[in-house]
C-alpha cells in the first residue's frame, strides 16, 4: 500500500536523499505515513526515547554501531522504506568509521591442479638427493680428518682410484726391470765368461768331467755363482765347455741359475734401493697421502686394518698419516716414531728424507 | 616439517562448515569461497571417487543416474559423513588458494555448534586435519556469529544472537568474550524445506524435491502473517496420478507449513531468555537479539520473535556471511594471545 508511494516520494526528491541525515529521512516518511512516535517504538518494542534519537540523528542511547545500524533498518522498513538509502545517509554522515569491509566471494573457478603437487615432490626428492651426495663426498674425503678443497675432491677421488691400477703396473715394471736387469747382466758376463773361458779352457776341461759328474759340486759351484761373477763365469766356462750330451743339464742349470739368480737378485737388489722404499704397516684404518720430492701424489687412499705396503720416490717425502698410532713406518730400515709426530687429532703430518 | 613449510605460503583460513553451506574466510582477503555443502560421489564397482563438489553437486541433488550419489556429507550441524567432509574440504581449501604449486597447508578456525559432543568436535577437527590443516582450532557458531555481527561480546553486557543454520538454531548469550548460556536445537533451514515437502504432499497430493522446497522457501516463504500475499509455480509428480503437475502455492500456505517449526525456535528463545540471569535479561531486553544465519532471511522473521518476545529483533547485516566473518576476525586476533574463545579440545 504506502510502500509504493513512499518510494515513489523518495526518487520523486532526489534533493532529501543527497543530503538528508538518516534521522530527517526516517521522521518526513513516519510524518508522512502519520504514524505517532510511541507507537512506531511500540512496533520496534524501542524505548521511544531511543526512536526519538533515531530521528535526531542522536545516538547517544546506542552506543553500539551495530546495533545503531540495525535499529535504523529496522525502523526503515517498519516505515515501508529501503533500509539501504537510509544506511547510505547514515554511512555518509558517520564517515564510514564503523563500516564493516564486506567483501564479495571471489569466483576462483580454476580446478585444483595435482601437476604443482608432483612438481613439488620431484622437487623435493632431488634436492634431498643432492644434499646426500654433497655429504657423502665430503664425508670421503674428510675420511683422514683433513678436508681438502672442495674442488680437489672430485680430482682426488680419480687419482684415488687411478692410483691402484697404477701401482701394478709399476710393480710389472719393475719385476721386468729386474729381469731384464738380471738378463742383461747374464748377458754382460757373458762375452767376459767368453774371454775367461778361452783363457781358462784348459783347467776347466780338466775339473769339467768331475764336476759334471757331481751334482752336489755344481750345486755347491752354484752357490759360488751368486757370490761372485768369477764364479759365474767360471761355472758358464765349465757349461759352455761340457759335452754336447750334457749340454741340455748344463742348460737346464743355467736357467734354474737364472732363475735363482732372479729371486735372489732383486731380493739383493732391495737393500740397493732401500734408501728410497717407504714400508707402511697398518694396523688399524688409516688414511695416508705421500708426496715425494717432485710434488707428486705417490701414495693415497684409505687404508684397511691389517694390510702393508711399500712406497717408492724420490725423498724428501712429505707424509699426511691419519690415525698415526695404528700405523708402522719404515723408513730406510728404521723405524720411524709416527705418535711422536702426530698431532693433536693423532694426524702426523712431517717430512722425510731431507 | 614438512607441513609448517608448506604453511608459509598458505593463508590462515576460517571456514564456516555448515549443514547447507560452507563459507570460507580467507585472512587478509576476505570471503572467498560460499558453496553448498553437497559432493557428489561417483561409484564405480568398488572405487568410490568424488564427481563434483559444491555449487556443481548441488545442481545434481536429486537428479543422479545410479552411480552417483550427491549427499550432503554434514547434518544438523555435525559430520554425517566422515570421509567425504574430508574430500569437501580439501577440495575447498585447495580452491582457495591459488598457488598450485605447493599443496596448502594453513592453519584454520572452524566453527562448531556449541551443543556438539566431544566426539563431534573430534571429528571436525580430525577431518580438517586430514583435508591438510597444519593447525585447527575450533570457536563456538553463536561467538563467531556474535562477531561477525559486530556485537560488543568483550564488555561486561548482555547480547543475544540466534544464529538459524541449515541444520541447527544456536541461541546464546554473550558476556565478556564467554557463553553465558547457550541452546542448539536441531531445526534449521532444512527442517523448513522438509516442513514444506510435508505440506505439499499432505495438500496437494503431490511430491517436490528439496531442491524444489528450498525455492519455494526463498522465493514466497514468510514467518508473519500480515505481508503481500506472494505465489509461485511449482511442478511436483502427483502421488495419486503418478504424473508431474503445477499447481501454485502463496505465502499463507508456506506460512502455515512453517508454523511448527517456526514455534519450536521461538519456544528455544524464550527458554534461553528465562534461563538468562537478570542483569543479562535487562541488557537484552534493552538492545535486544540480533538474528544471523540463512534462516534470519525469511522473510518477517524479525517481526514474529520480536511479536512473540517483546523485544527489539535485529538482522543481522549479510547474515549468511556472519559467522564466516566472525571466525576470520577471531582467527585475526589467535595472534594476539589475548583471544580466549577458542576450544581447544
Amino acid at each position: 500500500m504506502s510502500d509504493t508511494q513512499s518510494q515513489d516520494n523518495i526518487i520523486d526528491s532526489p534533493n532529501t536523499t543527497g543530503s538528508a541525515s538518516p534521522g530527517e529521512l526516517l521522521a518526513r516518511q513516519r510524518e508522512q505515513l502519520g504514524i505517532p512516535l510511541t507507537d512506531a517504538a511500540r512496533a520496534l518494542n524501542l524505548r521511544p526515547a531511543v526512536v526519538e534519537g533515531l530521528e535526531q540523528d542522536d545516538y547517544q542511547e546506542i552506543p553500539v554501531a551495530a546495533y545503531r545500524r540495525g535499529y535504523l533498518r529496522s525502523y526503515a522498513k517498519y516505515l515501508g522504506m529501503d533500509d539501504r538509502l537510509v544506511l547510505e545517509a547514515y554511512q555518509a554522515r558517520s564517515g564510514g568509521t564503523d563500516t564493516e569491509h564486506k567483501v564479495t566471494p571471489v569466483s576462483t573457478a580454476r580446478p585444483p591442479s595435482r601437476v604443482g603437487a608432483w612438481l613439488f615432490k620431484l622437487v623435493t626428492l632431488l634436492v634431498i638427493a643432492g644434499l646426500i651426495a654433497v655429504t657423502v663426498m665430503w664425508w670421503q674425503s674428510r675420511g683422514g680428518n683433513e678436508p681438502p678443497g672442495f674442488g680437489s675432491t672430485s680430482t682426488e677421488e680419480t687419482a684415488n682410484a687411478s692410483a691402484e691400477p697404477a701401482n701394478e703396473p709399476a710393480e710389472a715394471e719393475n719385476s721386468t726391470a729386474g729381469s731384464s736387469f738380471t738378463s742383461g747382466d747374464e748377458n754382460a758376463t757373458l762375452p767376459s765368461n767368453a774371454t775367461n773361458v778361452s783363457s781358462s779352457s784348459s783347467v776347466a776341461q780338466d775339473q769339467a768331467p768331475s764336476a759334471q759328474d757331481d751334482a752336489d759340486a755344481v750345486a755347491g759351484l752354484n752357490e759360488s755363482i751368486l757370490d761372485s761373477d768369477s764364479g759365474t763365469s767360471s761355472t758358464a766356462a765349465e757349461s759352455d765347455e761340457a759335452n754336447s750330451t750334457e749340454q741340455n743339464d748344463s742348460a737346464d742349470l743355467a736357467t734354474e741359475q737364472e732363475s735363482n739368480a732372479d729371486s735372489e737378485q732383486t731380493a739383493a737388489a732391495e737393500p740397493a734401493t732401500n734408501a728410497n722404499v717407504l714400508e707402511l704397516t697398518f694396523n688399524e684404518q688409516s688414511w695416508t697421502e705421500i708426496f715425494d720430492a717432485t710434488n707428486q701424489r705417490i701414495f693415497v687412499g684409505l687404508q684397511t686394518p691389517g694390510t702393508s705396503t711399500s712406497v717408492e720416490g724420490e725423498p724428501p717425502f712429505r707424509l699426511t698419516v691419519g690415525n698415526a698410532t695404528g700405523v708402522e713406518l719404515r723408513y730406510q730400515g728404521e723405524v720411524v716414531d709416527l705418535p711422536a709426530r702426530a698431532g693433536a687429532n693423532n694426524v702426523a703430518r712431517f717430512t722425510l728424507g731431507e | 616439517m614438512f607441513k609448517r613449510l608448506r604453511g608459509l605460503f598458505s593463508s590462515d583460513l576460517s571456514i564456516d562448515l555448515g549443514t547447507a553451506n560452507t563459507l570460507i574466510y580467507v585472512r587478509g582477503r576476505g570471503i572467498v569461497l560460499d558453496e553448498p555443502s553437497v559432493v557428489a560421489i561417483r561409484q564405480s564397482g568398488n572405487m568410490r571417487s568424488v564427481a563434483a563438489v559444491g555449487t556443481d553437486a548441488k545442481r545434481m541433488l536429486g537428479r543422479t543416474p545410479g552411480n552417483i550419489t550427491a549427499i550432503r556429507p554434514m547434518k544438523d550441524g555435525v559430520i554425517a559423513d566422515f570421509t567425504v567432509t574430508e574430500q569437501m574440504l580439501q577440495h575447498f581449501i585447495r580452491k582457495v588458494h591459488q598457488s598450485t604449486f605447493l599443496t596448502p597447508s594453513p592453519r584454520v578456525l572452524v566453527c562448531v555448534p556449541c551443543m556438539s559432543t566431544q566426539v563431534e568436535r573430534r571429528a571436525i577437527r580430525e577431518s580438517a586435519e586430514g583435508a591438510g590443516a597444519r593447525e585447527v582450532f575450533l570457536i563456538e557458531e553463536p561467538m563467531a556469529a556474535a562477531i561477525g555481527a559486530g556485537l560488543p561480546v568483550d564488555e561486561a553486557q548482555g547480547s543475544m544472537v540466534v544464529d538459524i543454520g541449515g541444520g541447527t538454531t544456536e541461541i546464546a548469550i554473550i558476556s565478556l568474550n564467554g557463553v553465558v548460556y547457550s541452546e542448539s536445537i536441531r531445526v534449521g533451514g532444512d527442517r523448513f524445506d522438509e516442513a514444506i515437502t510435508a505440506y505439499v504432499r499432505r495438500h496437494y497430493g503431490s511430491l517436490i524435491g528439496e531442491a524444489t522446497a528450498e525455492r519455494i522457501k526463498e522465493e514466497i516463504g514468510c514467518a508473519y502473517p500480515g505481508g503481500e500475499l506472494r505465489e509461485i509455480d511449482v511442478r511436483g509428480r502427483n502421488l495419486a496420478e503418478g504424473i508431474p503437475r503445477s499447481f501454485t502455492l502463496n505465502s499463507h500456505e508456506i506460512l502455515e507449513a512453517l508454523q511448527e517449526t517456526l514455534g519450536s525456535i521461538v519456544a528455544a528463545i524464550k527458554s534461553a531468555l528465562e534461563q538468562s540471569p537478570p542483569e543479562l535479561a535487562s541488557d537484552i531486553a534493552e538492545r535486544g537479539l540480533v538474528l544471523t544465519g540463512g534462516g534470519a532471511l525469511l522473510r518477517d522473521l524479525d517481526k514474529l520473535i520480536a511479536e512473540e518476545t517483546g523485544l527489539p529483533v535485529i538482522v543481522a547485516e549479510d547474515p549468511l556471511t556472519c559467522v564466516a566473518r566472525g571466525g576470520g576476525k577471531a582467527l585475526e586476533m589467535i595472534d594476539q594471545h589475548t583471544f580466549e574463545l577458542l576450544s581447544s579440545d
